[in-house]
């Protein structure tokens, strides 16, 4: 039995556009800005390294 | 994409999981608790991005990004972080709606969500309101994070109270319900020192007491909003003329909680100013108040004896101490001189400077050292009065030392040593006391008084905040269930309204969501009209038949009204398809369809 071929349109297919991974970046930035004030400055320093 | 050829996640973001993991643990030595386990999901949601490439991953790291909204709230939840999630829950929100929605405009999609989220708020205050209440914080916090909390502490060596007042936090907010006592008479009891080891005193055993209150004095009664400060102490006026909720009292007149107060806790009291003379001691704790560590400050023990031995009364020495200070030329200082292994000799004769903690340490000194019995009691004096909301508020700078004497026949009596060496502390406050503003917390600097007007305003918001939001605990939502008829409404009857409400409220929902469904839009209604005009002159529309065909049709079977007809239906279709219809349109399609006479 062959695996069934998920719809084009599915969340899992769909790519994600730049504007929608914008707003994302940025409601997480926003979410997590308080906790880094908090972290350890070398998580703050890996997490900016990895979105560089 | 079949199931088999599901991306997996790269190596590159399972081996920066596992080094931030490993950092993690070096950090902290574990990785579960508040600390770790946030800063984790933080570097998860991190990596999520990193390996977003569609809407599915979009979707769950705005997910984690709801739930790290909550984690926020585990270490605080003041207004302006409030505010932040608030902000954050929208742009989630609306990143979600843009997911669902790529091709249309932002701002409709903000629009959407800003709708959503205002769907959701009454249920949301319906659920803060009805949600049977626990007593205590909603949020358990693990044990680490009332580590950093300020406070008076359980002993008082040279310069403890010094650098508790370089603080400008809150202590505790006290809203009097007629007039407060003035300034110079606002001594907020705290611990109650009673053993000195030559340089440090410190509190003796909790004791409790039955409860007796004292007999005359002015009477004040209040609301104290109590900073938490993990220790079990609640604060009053000196002396306390009713016991608060779920306290206790020990012999030195201290007011205890059942726990430590690791929460914000509102309590009434009520309190007597200059209270008839007390009765008598016990002579256990007549011994305690005399007790001094032998060979310690041989100086201000020989100055006592002197006194001792020219003096007919306890009275006497405690007037000849008085003018010692008064005339000592004392400075007051929050930067004193670091002091020796004899700290009260070096006090009184040679530095000559110093804060509370060294005049009431040194004046109780002088008192035991003449066997009089003395204490070292610790508190807060003063507190200023919000311009805004009338209350005042106390804070850590407001920190304070003075001392009791037991005479006979008049029981304690309270004597602030830095009150009598320099009277403008007590009576003015600390700000004017200190010779160098520059050593005080910023907003208690003389110079910046124009910006206190904006404090006093934040202050009072955020005392709404704590009292009405933060402070809504089981008392309060009876209280509020009260007003609404339901007196001693307990968890299953409070669940039954929750859900009764909600319940209505889903209805309702329903009920208007469903009258959307059966009353079309305005445009809609406009060309029904239209087709049931045309219909009655025997030109009626095929259920097959788009605007367009079905207006060319009824143009070519009423040429008369041909025009008219044609004009509908363009203005129909440009309203139906387009991309959005304005309000003027729809009103032109109104006008239009009702001003279409048929011959």
């Amino acid at each position: 039995m062959s695996a069934a071929v998920p719809h084009p349109l599915s969340p899992g297919s769909r790519a994600v556009g730049a504007r929608d991974l914008a707003w994302l970046t940025g409601s997480l930035v926003l979410v997590a800005a308080p906790h880094a004030l908090r972290a350890p400055w070398w998580l703050m320093l890996l997490t900016l390294c990895l979105r560089g | 994409m079949s199931a088999n050829q599901k991306r997996q996640p790269s190596r590159l973001v399972l081996g920066v999981a596992a080094v931030a993991m490993l950092g993690v643990w070096m950090e902290y030595r574990t990785l579960f608790g508040r600390g770790p386990g946030i800063v984790l999901l933080v570097l998860f949601a991190g990596l999520k991005l990193l390996e977003t490439r569609t809407h599915r991953d979009a979707a769950v790291a705005a997910f984690l990004g709801y739930f790290l909204i909550i984690t926020n709230l585990l270490y605080t939840q003041s207004i302006p972080t409030a505010a932040l999630m608030c902000a954050a829950l929208f742009t989630l929100t609306a990143t979600l709606v843009g997911l669902s929605a790529p091709q249309r405009g932002q701002r409709a999609n903000l629009r959407t969500a800003a709708l959503l989220l205002a769907h959701a708020a009454p249920a949301a205050l319906v659920l803060f309101l009805l949600f049977p209440r626990v007593q205590g914080p909603l949020w358990g916090l693990p044990q680490d994070a009332y580590a950093g909390m300020t406070g008076l502490s359980d002993s008082m060596a040279p310069g403890n109270l010094s650098s508790l007042a370089q603080s400008d936090a809150i202590a505790f907010r006290a809203e009097f319900a007629g007039q407060a006592p003035p300034h110079a008479q606002r001594y907020w009891r705290g611990p109650v020192l009673w053993d000195f080891d030559g340089r440090t005193w410190t509190i003796m055993p909790a004791a409790f007491t039955t409860f007796a209150p004292p007999q005359g004095g002015t009477r004040y009664s209040y609301d104290i909003v109590l900073e938490p400060h993990n220790r079990p102490w609640l604060f009053a006026l000196e002396s306390a003329a009713s016991l608060p909720e779920r306290s206790r009292m020990t012999l030195d007149g201290q007011l205890f909680a059942t726990a430590p107060v690791r929460a914000r806790l509102r309590y009434q009291a009520s309190s007597a100013v200059d209270p008839a003379p007390g009765a008598g001691e016990d002579a256990r704790l007549l011994w305690r108040a005399r007790r001094l560590p032998p060979d310690s400050n041989p100086r201000a023990a020989a100055l006592a004896a002197e006194w001792r031995a020219a003096s007919s009364s306890d009275a006497e020495i405690l007037m000849r101490a008085i003018a010692f200070l008064r005339e000592g030329r004392y400075t007051y200082t929050l930067e004193p001189a670091l002091l020796g292994a004899h700290p009260v000799d070096d006090f009184l004769f040679a530095s000559r400077e110093g804060f509370c903690e060294h005049f009431s340490s040194a004046f109780v000194f002088l008192m035991r050292a003449a066997g009089v019995p003395a204490r070292v009691v610790t508190g807060y004096q003063g507190g200023d009065l919000n311009s805004v909301d009338s209350i005042i508020t106390v804070r850590q700078s407001d920190a304070h030392a003075w001392a009791e004497v037991f005479l006979a026949g008049r029981g304690w009596v309270r004597v602030d040593p830095t009150a009598a060496a320099v009277p403008g502390r007590v009576d003015v406050g600390l700000a004017r006391a200190v010779p160098r503003p520059e050593s005080l917390p910023l907003m208690r600097r003389p110079s910046l008084e124009w910006l206190r007007g904006a404090r006093d305003r934040w202050e009072a918001l955020a005392h709404v905040w704590n009292v009405w939001v933060l402070g809504y605990n089981p008392e309060r939502q009876r209280d509020l269930m009260s007003l609404v008829g339901m007196r001693d409404a307990d968890w299953r009857a409070l669940t039954a309204t929750l859900f009764s409400v909600l319940g209505l409220m889903t209805l309702a929902l329903l009920a208007w969501s469903l009258g959307r469904l059966v009353r079309p839009d305005p445009v809609q209604r406009a060309w029904r009209a239209f087709c049931r005009k045309l219909a009655a002159r025997g030109v009626a529309r095929a259920p097959y038949e788009g605007p367009r065909d079905y207006a060319s049709r009824a143009a070519r079977a009423l040429p008369a009204s041909r025009l008219a007809i044609l004009r509908i239906g363009v203005q129909y279709i440009r309203l139906r398809y387009g991309a959005h219809p304005s309000r003027p349109g729809v009103v032109k399609l109104r006008r239009m369809v009702r001003g279409l006479r048929l011959a």
